[in-house]
């Protein structure tokens, strides 16, 4: 396995189990582990049938199994549980909110760096360009004592307007 | 002169954006949601629009790109969605309802600038 496919099995949002040319379960990634409460341990070496059977009594919201042509992998089975769909979400809508005040930040400093302006103009970018780099810290700190960022991602609303 | 107008209902964005899109060849216009954006380009036609697409209001930028796309007198208007939105099935979504371009934020407003001038300047040559 290169480091890339390495970096992509390990990081993979997916749970992923894959099967050898001898139908059985040769390697399966954190995520898997993490949606089956099963280690890599109890998987690894099953059949492909008895492998079948233990996640037939599992409760996934997505599972399929995609046929692989290429070397020592026969197939791979990805799953998906509940609970990872839901931390993904807000995962998702975390970075929504933290990308507002981020706009402004990159937008700003790249204006100021790239387009000429008066020292007037300079100074009054670089004080929003600042007010947004609290802004956002703010949203960290916030996020780090586990509230309003959280609310508000899973609410599915934007912070109010930070001027 | 082209005319663009920039929906989002956050000033400091729509401050942004504006500063980037500064020139001799745009006359811009501002509108803080999507509800008050559709009444204005329906007087003062834009022909290009910077459309956020999580507004509160009525109409999202999802949903006045669409409106946009399927209106006879609207459809020829250039519409740039920018957003916070970074899935990939969110622009498919945006393209699916017509979307000429799709920036995720944080964006580069120079390169915002540069493509709204190339859309619009462009066919005007």
């Amino acid at each position: 396995m290169s480091e890339h496919e390495r970096a992509a099995w390990h990081s993979n949002p997916w749970g992923m189990a894959a099967i050898d040319i001898s139908g059985r379960v040769s390697a399966v990634n954190p995520v898997f582990e993490y949606s089956t409460k099963l280690s890599a341990t109890q998987l690894i070496g099953l059949s492909e049938a008895d492998f079948d059977h233990i996640l037939s009594d599992l409760p996934f919201t997505d599972r399929s199994r995609i046929n692989v042509t290429d070397g020592s992998i026969r197939a791979i089975h990805y799953v998906r549980c509940q609970e990872c769909t839901e931390r993904d979400h807000t995962l998702s809508r975390i970075a929504e909110v933290l990308r507002e005040p981020l706009a402004s930040i990159y937008g700003f400093a790249e204006l100021l760096l790239t387009q000429h302006y008066d020292e007037q103009t300079r100074q009054d970018l670089t004080v929003m360009l600042l007010g947004q780099a609290e802004v956002m810290a703010n949203l960290i700190n916030e996020q780090l004592e586990n509230r309003t960022l959280w609310s508000r991602a899973s609410d599915n609303r934007l912070p109010e307007d930070h001027e | 002169m082209k005319k663009i107008m920039i929906v989002d209902d956050q000033p400091i964005i729509r401050k942004m954006i504006l500063l980037a899109l500064q020139d001799e060849h745009f006359v811009l216009t501002e509108a803080c949601d999507a509800d008050s954006a559709y009444q204005l380009m329906l007087k003062d036609k834009p022909d290009g629009i910077v459309l956020d697409v999580m507004m509160p209001g009525q109409l999202n930028g999802f949903q006045l790109c669409e409106r946009i796309k399927q209106s006879p007198e609207l459809s020829g208007i250039h519409v740039v969605l920018v957003t916070a939105c970074g899935q990939i099935a969110d622009q498919e979504f945006g393209r699916a309802l017509g979307a000429d371009a799709y920036f995720v934020k944080p964006f580069s407003p120079v390169a915002l600038a540069m493509h709204m001038k190339e859309a619009l300047l462009k066919e005007s040559t």
